[in-house]
């Protein structure tokens, strides 16, 4: 990958290392200091690449939020969150380094001081800890907060543009509630950075298998071939989890399925999946052409809307049998939300690739269990030469399983053992955890030292987000309009409403059961 | 990595009866499991580990080893290892399951070839019938292989051997053999080299960042100093060269004048593209702490000393102080943790599914004339 507005020469020194570009000296300041986020991702993804020498030995991180806390205390809790949390366990050397890049500055953020005192801070951290200079603002704080608080540093000149000493912001998504605000959002952005200063986090795509997705198409001769309307007959993207809204009621009165999840993680795992090959692998050749797939999708019409999405809320259930609410019951959630938990839809691609094979894509609340995987299936064998009564051949499916168990699996037909000619699916499987000697990074470390190199390939791009949303809107539009009669409409810890068959229309197809 | 792993074995099967029984173990590992609710049993095999034992301590050692390896690393580990008495091969067979994630057990296995009189000498013609297809040999001399009865033969099953240059006596015989297994095309990792991996990370992050880069290029002075038994010896220099040959190769460096000895300390000049000359030095310290052939610090100087980076390794804290006085630089040293690599990481790493490393040979090449004095 190459990181963008790098002209320094590549150092030599770094070549044959695990990464041949290493981060610069840098300030990571992390806004929301405090928060869940903080604890649960950053802290340990930073500590993960610290303990792996992937960060800096010049390096700090100043973590700034609400409310006083001494560095002291401020490094107890990191430490109790990165025990807690952490891929790699805080141990006693490698801890205490880590501990010493640490500090803390309170402060409101609407409060002009607060930017002031930050800004004295970090040049103390320049002199002291030699930063050079360099910034990463991480802003785990909720999207509302974005555009004011960039602009606070804006004020503060603390987000010049320039490519040494570099200032770098990575937001996390939503990046706005539909495509009227996410443009809006842009334009906010705009107005203090550039765009090659903002960093869009989405971290499906720091995930290992997404990764290897560029990999597994572009690599191997003997996949890209068949990757087209010729060979496949469907395609289903399925991202399901079994917990509810965990407390989170009233953010997700906000969102719904459809803004929460599809329109940001299962459209890049569309656009992934079904992109064009880009020249080079570089940040804006690969974005151009996710951009390009997504801008090829059909966008429904009103009209459309209900015969190529479906909606669905969960009811009470059972799940690994324990009994379960309703959503309409969780705390912060409307007795009458017309909110969906889960969302189905049938996409079609405009394009010579991809002309009249349906992509069939579901998010979901309290399913039956956590999986992430996009399934290719492959068109069945137009003529079997065997007996009609001994076999009936499935076509052959390809998944790629992006969590739990990254991996990738090929079911295809085999020969069951004996006189008569019968035909069982089989799989071959490839499990990450089994094949390569080290545990993959997380998503997050990943994506943070790639932030840290000026590699933004794997964050979102502002004509990125809106082309997403452009895909979502009118669905949006039609749902706002009719409020669903029939909420809730599936049983927690079921595959989600019996409606979301009808996507299939009359073709012989169903949803998998992963 | 946890340690914790089911075991079934059979004992004394005799050579030609290895796979069969050890069918059999995997069917009775197997057999009525889902009914059982035990977890589903999946065979999982990454390559061929063969395992060249001298004594019968090393042989405990890297089936232990191995046997928290294969979490890691799932493989068939074929262990070889000689006993006196009348000439005979038997096996042991065990199989290995670990638990994993969704309800799994993933499971490798383990044969121990015992050879006694004349077998000993026929390794090859053992092992040859009891590899796994389709996935890479992996030939691993946990001791100074002088030592070890390795023939051609077997080297040239192997895709990879792994060896560590440390466990040879002497430091230019490691790097002759090295060299000469290179020159033969075949793949080796030496665990040496792998343990500079953090001092390599660590001295090109300082010059990652603009303001130091420059310095890579008015670089005057290097020295690198390691510990050694007695001041003053050279014993155990070998990652010590390493290092050298490695900053040297990545500077363009063409060595000006041999090794020149004084004090315990021998000196090296390398003249650069750029007509530039760097003096390198090695430093043998007396061992107080860590281990004979570990690194103890590193220092750089550039620019008319203007600008100096160190790097120095405090063994019992596991850490590293790191220095750097330059303009601009935080004065402050800072500590990153530096702990000292376990055999079992350093394995797993030199198992670990990269390619043939081509800076490696660039490095063994350069450490083998430095220690030659060319």
């Amino acid at each position: 990958m190459t990181a963008v507005g790098i002209e320094l020469a590549p150092n030599p020194l770094s070549v044959g290392m695990a990464r041949t570009v290493a981060p610069e000296p840098c300030a990571f300041v992390i806004f929301g200091a405090s928060g869940d986020l903080t604890s649960r991702k950053l802290l340990p993804a930073l500590y993960a690449l610290w303990h792996d020498l992937l960060l800096p030995a010049r390096f700090a991180v100043v973590g700034v939020s609400r409310g006083d806390l001494s560095d002291a205390a401020f490094r107890d809790k990191a430490r109790a969150a990165v025990a807690e949390f952490g891929r790699v366990k805080p141990d006693g050397a490698s801890w205490n380094a880590f501990a010493e890049c640490l500090s803390y500055v309170g402060g409101d953020f609407d409060d002009p001081n607060t930017f002031e005192r930050l800004g004295e801070h970090l040049k103390k951290a320049d002199s002291e800890r030699g930063t050079a200079g360099n910034r990463v603002y991480y802003l785990a704080v909720p999207p509302s907060v974005f555009p004011p608080l960039i602009k606070k540093l804006g004020q503060a000149g603390m987000v010049e543009h320039g490519e040494r000493p570099y200032t770098r912001v990575v937001i996390e998504k939503p990046f706005g509630r539909d495509l009227k605000t996410a443009r809006a959002l842009n334009v906010e952005l705009a107005e203090t950075l550039v765009e090659d200063q903002v960093f869009r986090m989405d971290h499906y795509l720091g995930k290992e298998t997404v990764q290897n997705l560029f990999v597994f198409r572009f690599a191997n001769s003997l996949f890209e071939p068949v990757w087209n309307r010729n060979f496949v007959d469907h395609v289903q993207i399925t991202v399901a989890e079994p917990i509810g809204v965990e407390g989170r009621g009233a953010f997700y009165e906000e969102a719904g399925a459809l803004r929460d999840i599809v329109q940001n993680h299962m459209m890049q795992l569309l656009s992934l999946v079904a992109m064009e090959p880009p020249g080079r692998f570089t940040a804006n050749e690969v974005r151009d052409e996710k951009v390009k797939l997504l801008r090829s999708v059909h966008i429904p019409t009103a009209e459309e809307v209900d015969r190529m999405a479906v909606r669905g809320q969960y009811g009470s259930g059972a799940i690994a049998g324990e009994e379960v609410p309703g959503y309409r019951q969780e705390p912060g959630v409307a007795q009458d939300s017309p909110v969906e938990t889960y969302a189905a839809l049938r996409l079609e691609i405009d394009n010579w690739r991809w002309a009249g094979v349906p992509f069939y894509l579901r998010a979901g609340k309290r399913l039956p269990k956590r999986v992430s995987e996009i399934a290719v299936q492959f068109r069945s064998v137009p003529h079997l030469p065997f007996a009609e009564r001994a076999a009936q051949a499935e076509a052959c499916v390809l998944v790629l399983r992006i969590q739990p168990d990254e991996g990738i699996s090929l079911r295809f037909n085999a020969k069951v053992p004996g006189f008569r000619v019968a035909l069982q699916s089989v799989k071959m499987d490839f499990r990450y955890g089994t094949s390569f000697g080290s545990e993959p990074p997380e998503a997050y470390e990943r994506l943070i030292v790639d932030c840290m190199i000026g590699d933004p390939t794997l964050f979102a791009r502002a004509d990125e987000v809106e082309a997403a949303w452009t895909l979502m809107d009118p669905i949006l539009a039609a749902w706002a309009a009719h409020r669903p009669a029939d909420f809730p409409n599936y049983e927690s810890g079921t595959w989600g409403p019996a409606a979301a068959a009808k996507l299939f229309g009359r073709e012989a197809r169903a949803w998998r059961r992963p | 990595m946890s340690s914790a792993a089911d075991v079934l074995r059979t004992e004394d099967v005799p050579l030609d009866a290895i796979e069969p029984a050890l069918r059999a173990l995997w069917r009775s590992l197997s057999g009525g499991a889902p009914a059982e609710g035990r977890p589903a049993i999946t065979r999982v095999i990454t390559m061929n580990l063969v395992v060249l034992a001298g004594t019968e301590a090393d042989a405990e050692h890297a089936l232990e080893l191995s046997g928290r390896l294969a979490e890691r690393h799932p493989s068939r580990v074929i262990l070889v290892r000689s006993r006196s008495g009348p000439e005979k091969v038997s096996a042991h067979i065990s199989i290995l399951c670990h638990p994993s994630d969704g309800g799994r057990q993933l499971c490798s296995e383990q044969i121990q070839l015992v050879t006694a009189g004349k077998t000993a000498l026929r390794i090859a013609q053992h092992v040859a019938p009891l590899f796994v297809a389709d996935v890479p040999v992996v030939l691993w001399l946990p001791r100074h292989p002088l030592l070890l009865p390795v023939d051609e033969d077997l080297l040239a099953m192997a895709d990879r051997i792994v060896v560590d240059a440390r466990s040879f006596p002497e430091t230019e015989a490691a790097l002759d053999r090295m060299t000469s297994w290179l020159e033969s095309r075949r793949e080796v990792v030496d665990l040496a080299w792998l343990r500079l991996e953090r001092w390599r990370a660590l001295t090109a992050q300082f010059f990652e960042s603009a303001d130091s880069r420059h310095d890579l290029d008015v670089l005057e002075e290097v020295e690198v100093r390691y510990r050694t038994s007695r001041e003053g010896s050279p014993e155990g220099r070998v990652e010590a060269l390493y290092f050298l040959s490695w900053l040297a190769s990545r500077l363009g460096g063409r060595w000006e004048h041999g090794a020149v000895r004084s004090a315990g300390v021998d000196r090296f000049g390398a003249l650069r593209p750029n007509h530039t000359r760097v003096e390198m030095s090695l430093v043998a310290v007396a061992r107080t702490e860590g281990a004979c052939g570990d690194l103890a610090g590193v220092t750089l100087v550039a620019d008319g000393g203007r600008c100096r980076y160190e790097i120095a390794r405090v063994e019992e804290l596991e850490v590293a102080e790191v220095v750097v006085q330059a303009p601009r630089a935080g004065p402050a040293p800072v500590r990153v943790g530096f702990p000292t690599s376990h055999p079992l990481e350093l394995l797993s790493l030199a198992l670990s599914g990269m390619p043939s490393d081509p800076l490696y040979a660039q490095v063994l090449r350069g450490a083998r004339a430095l220690a030659e004095g060319r």
